[in-house]
C-alpha cells in the first residue's frame, strides 16, 4: 500500500547557509495518519513543510539530497502546481496568504488553476466552508474577518482541492485563545470526520496530545524523538532540554512520579487523566502515612 | 473614511452601480479623456455638468467621497488661478490692472479651460471610485481579452496596497507607543522619523511577498498553465453595450472634428 509521505535521507541547505537546515531526515506517514511535529524555532519545521509540497526544493534556491514521495509522487519530479492536487499546505500568518479581496475569491482561486468547472468550484467550495462552518462569510473580505475565521478561510482554501494530505504549519501561533479554539475545532473536525492525512506543525502540546496519533521532535534539522504522544511526552527532560513545553498536567505527573514514584510508569496527558493519576497518589501517600 | 474604504466602497442600489463593471469604468474614463482633448468653454462646461448630474443623481457618492475630493480640488484651483493669471506671463488683453500688477484676457481664458477639465477629471474619480471595486477593475481587464498575467498582476497589487496601508497603520501606531511623533520637529527631522516606519515596512513587506508567492504556488498557479478555468463571468447587457458604443463614438467625434475642422477648440467664451 503507497503511503502518504515517504521521506528518505532528506538533507537540505539554503543558499548561502552555513549548515544544512534538514539533515537526513527519514519518515513514513500512513494514509489518514495525523503526524505533529513539535520543535524549537529554528529546528527546520517550517523548511520541512515547505518540503512536502515541493516549494522546496522548486521555489528555493539551495541542495538537496534524499528523496520525498508524497501520495506516490516524488516531489523532485513534480511541479508544486502537480502536487497542490495532493497537498495543501497552510501557512502561520492567515492575513499574508490571502489573494482575493473577497472569501469566495479566495476560495475560487486554487480550483480555477487547476481547470475545475464552475460547477465543480462551487460543489467543492461549499463543502470547505461547511467544514470550516464559514458558509456565511462568502462575500467577507479578508481584513473584515478575525483571526481564527482568516485561518479557518486559510484551511478551506486549502481543502477545497480536496488533497489527501493537509500540512499545517502552526495554523494557531499568531492567534488570540479564541481563534486557537476555532482552528483547532476545524482540526478535530478533519480528524473525526474527513479521510485526510494531517501533518500539524505546532507549539500547543496540549492540544496536539488530544489529536496527534504519533508525535516527531525536530530539533538542529533532525529528528530526535518519535513516537505516541503517551511514550513521546514520557520524556519530560528531554522535551525541556530541547526547548518544548510538554503538557502541564503531563509535567506535574512526572514530579509526583519523581517525588512519590506514584505512577506506573504512563503519565497523564489530558486533565481527566491527570485527575485520576493524582487521586490515586493521594490515596497511596495516605495509606503510608497511616501506617 | 479609510483609505482602504475608497478603494473598496461601492454605492448600494444607484443606477450607475447597477449597470456592468465595463460601462462604470468606461463611463468616467472616457468623459475624462474628452475634458482633456477639449478646449471649448461649452464643451467643458456641458462635460462638467454631465458628469455632475451622473454623479448626483444616478450613482449616489457618499458624502465623505465629495467633501474629500471637493475640498481637495478646490484648493488645486486657487493654485491655478494664481499661476495662471499672475505668475504665467501669458499675452493679451489687460481687463484688470492695480498698479504693477495685470491680468490679461489670455490667461483668463486658459485658467477657466484648465479649471473646468480639472473638476471635470475630479468628479469623474469620484464617480469611478464610488461605482467600482477593485473586482469590476479585474473582471473587466479579463473581459477586454488582455494577458491573464496582467488581471492576476493587478489584483494581486489591490491586495498587497490594502495590506501596505495597514502594516503601515499598525507600525505607525507601535512607533507613536514609542514617542515617534511624525508630525513634529522641522523637514530634515521628520524625514528622519520617517526611518523608524520605512524599515519596519520594507521588512514586513518582503517577508509578506515571500510567504504570498509560496501561497500562489502552493496552489497550483502557474502563468503557463493552458488548463485554467474562470469561476467569476461578467454579464454584460445590450444597454450597456450601447452606452459603451455611444460613448466611444462621441470621443472619436471630437477628436476627428479637432484634428480636421478644428471646432471645439479655443476662447473667447
Amino acid at each position: 500500500m503507497v503511503k502518504a509521505v515517504q521521506v528518505k535521507d532528506l538533507w537540505w541547505k539554503y543558499d548561502g547557509s552555513q549548515d544544512w537546515n534538514l539533515k537526513g531526515i527519514n519518515l513514513e506517514v500512513e494514509k489518514g495518519e495525523f503526524l505533529a511535529i513539535v520543535g524549537p524555532t529554528g529546528a527546520g519545521k517550517s523548511t520541512f513543510c515547505m518540503c512536502l509540497n515541493g516549494l522546496i526544493p522548486h521555489n528555493f534556491m539551495g541542495t538537496m539530497k534524499g528523496t520525498v514521495v508524497v501520495s506516490g509522487m516524488n516531489t523532485l519530479e513534480k511541479r508544486v502546481a502537480d502536487l497542490s492536487e495532493k497537498v495543501g499546505l497552510v501557512f502561520e500568518d492567515p492575513e499574508s496568504q490571502f489573494i482575493g479581496m473577497s472569501v469566495e475569491e479566495e476560495l475560487v482561486f486554487g480550483p480555477e488553476n487547476l481547470g475545475f468547472s464552475k460547477e465543480e468550484i462551487k460543489q467543492r467550495m461549499e463543502q470547505a466552508l461547511d467544514i470550516v462552518r464559514m458558509k456565511n462569510y462568502l462575500n467577507k473580505a479578508p481584513y473584515e474577518l478575525s483571526g481564527g475565521q482568516k485561518q479557518r478561510v486559510a484551511i478551506a482554501s486549502a481543502l477545497v482541492t480536496c488533497p489527501e494530505i493537509m500540512v499545517l504549519d502552526e495554523p494557531t501561533s499568531q492567534l488570540d485563545p479564541v481563534g486557537k479554539a476555532e482552528v483547532f475545532s476545524v482540526i478535530s473536525e478533519l480528524k473525526r470526520n474527513r479521510n485526510v492525512t494531517i501533518i500539524l506543525v505546532e507549539h500547543l502540546t496540549e492540544e496536539i496530545v488530544k489529536y496527534a496519533d504519533r508525535v516527531i521532535l525536530l530539533y538542529g534539522g533532525r529528528i530526535e524523538l518519535e513516537g505516541q504522544p503517551k511514550d513521546f511526552f514520557k520524556e519530560v527532560d528531554l522535551l525541556k532540554e530541547k526547548g518544548v513545553f510538554p503538557p502541564q498536567v503531563t509535567e506535574l505527573g512526572y514530579l509526583l512520579n519523581k517525588s512519590y514514584g506514584a505512577s506506573d510508569g504512563n503519565l497523564p496527558l489530558t486533565i481527566y487523566q491527570a485527575y485520576e493519576e493524582i487521586t490515586s497518589t493521594l490515596k497511596k501517600v495516605s495509606s503510608r502515612c497511616q501506617k | 473614511m479609510s483609505i482602504r474604504s475608497y478603494l473598496t466602497y461601492v454605492s448600494p442600489e444607484s443606477i450607475v452601480g447597477r449597470l456592468s463593471p465595463p460601462t462604470k469604468i468606461f463611463l468616467p474614463v472616457i468623459v475624462s479623456f474628452m475634458a482633456l482633448v477639449t478646449i471649448n468653454f461649452y464643451l467643458n462646461l456641458f462635460l462638467l455638468l454631465a458628469i455632475l448630474v451622473v454623479l448626483f443623481a444616478l450613482a449616489k457618492p457618499p458624502s465623505a467621497y465629495v467633501k474629500l475630493f471637493t475640498g481637495a480640488a478646490l484648493w488645486m484651483c486657487f493654485v491655478f488661478a494664481i499661476f495662471y493669471l499672475f505668475l504665467s506671463g501669458y499675452k493679451g488683453n489687460v481687463i484688470f490692472q492695480l498698479g504693477p500688477v495685470s491680468i490679461v484676457d489670455t490667461s483668463v481664458y486658459m485658467v477657466t479651460s484648465i479649471i473646468l477639465r480639472f473638476l471635470t477629471m475630479t468628479y469623474a474619480t469620484v464617480l469611478l471610485l464610488c461605482t467600482t471595486n477593485q473586482k469590476d477593475i479585474v473582471m473587466t481587464v479579463r473581459w477586454l481579452r488582455l494577458p491573464y498575467a496582467f488581471s492576476f498582476m493587478l489584483a494581486l497589487a489591490f491586495r498587497c496596497a490594502i495590506m501596505f496601508l495597514e502594516d503601515s497603520t499598525k507600525v505607525q501606531e507601535a512607533q507613536r507607543g514609542r514617542a515617534v511623533e511624525f508630525n513634529k520637529g522641522s523637514l530634515i527631522r521628520r524625514l528622519r522619523k520617517f526611518i523608524a516606519l520605512l524599515v519596519p515596512l520594507i521588512v514586513i513587506s518582503l517577508k509578506r511577498t515571500q510567504t504570498i508567492s509560496n501561497a500562489i504556488e502552493s496552489r497550483a498557479f502557474s502563468f503557463s498553465t493552458k488548463k485554467r478555468t474562470f469561476y467569476f463571468t461578467l454579464q454584460v447587457k445590450p444597454v450597456d453595450y450601447v452606452i459603451i458604443g455611444t460613448l466611444f463614438a462621441l470621443f472619436a467625434l471630437l477628436v476627428a472634428s479637432k484634428l480636421t475642422l478644428g471646432v471645439f477648440m479655443g476662447y473667447p467664451i
